[in-house]
């Protein structure tokens, strides 16, 4: 992967990670039981990003874990910001449990990324020396 | 103010339908994700969103804390939240934000 790639997937990927915080966002609304119409309609397009994001992601890195279905499960659990104030206290938490998990699964494909992106730009700086040697 | 002129028509008016969806942005305010329909101009979401990423950017060069930025429209709204140096905007027209969902 050429380091222009890499930048670019990085930055996807963090944006990306702040989307699963708007999530989480969302998710605390319900807990609160205050949130609009406007903020149902919101927290939907956050999932449709998620989502769509994740399709982009899975192309160009392998990630076996969070895996697609973990994602989808997720999301699944969360149809609108009522169903989950609805929901009782034990299933909220289990809702925040699985977004940690998956959050914490991405923050670490992006440490990967990150760690290649280092390596990569080791690798150009050698090569840069060496051919202003020759 | 460049979010107050973007919707202005150059020339001849043609009716089109308000975007309504949502898009992310970076820091340098190249859209990374979006949910808007295709048909909409990636040079207008472009726009709105440098826009964005710029007043985002000075408010914290005045270290103002600045969050979410919403501008109402007659019959649309933008809603943007910072993230890390980029934004989320959401956009819709009136009517989607008044109905869609329950709220309590």
């Amino acid at each position: 992967m050429h380091n222009k790639q890499l930048d670019q997937l990085i930055v996807q990927l963090e944006n990306y990670l702040e989307c699963w915080k708007q999530f989480n966002y969302f998710v605390s609304l319900a807990r609160s039981k205050k949130f609009t119409p406007e903020d149902e309609n919101q927290f939907l397009e956050v999932k449709s990003i998620i989502v769509q994001e994740l399709e982009l992601i899975a192309a160009a890195v392998e990630c076996s874990s969070p895996s697609r279905e973990d994602v989808h499960a997720l999301v699944s659990m969360a149809p609108s910001i009522r169903y989950l104030s609805e929901n009782p206290e034990g299933n909220l938490r289990g809702l925040e449990n699985h977004w940690h998990k998956v959050y914490v699964g991405f923050q670490a494909i992006l440490g990967q990324l990150k760690v290649k992106q280092r390596q990569l730009e080791g690798k150009s700086f050698i090569s840069s020396l060496i051919s202003r040697n020759k | 103010m460049g979010l107050l002129t973007l919707f202005r028509g150059g020339g001849k008016a043609d009716v089109r339908r308000l975007p309504a969806g949502t898009f992310t942005i970076d820091s340098r305010g190249r859209i990374v994700s979006s949910t808007i329909p295709t048909s909409v101009s990636g040079g207008q979401l472009r726009d709105i969103g440098q826009h964005i990423v710029a007043i985002f950017q000075g408010a914290r060069n005045a270290n103002i804390p600045l969050y979410q930025l919403v501008v109402t429209y007659g019959v649309f709204k933008i809603t943007a939240r910072e993230m890390r140096g980029g934004a989320i905007v959401f956009m819709a027209p009136a009517a989607n934000a008044a109905t869609a969902g329950g709220a309590t």
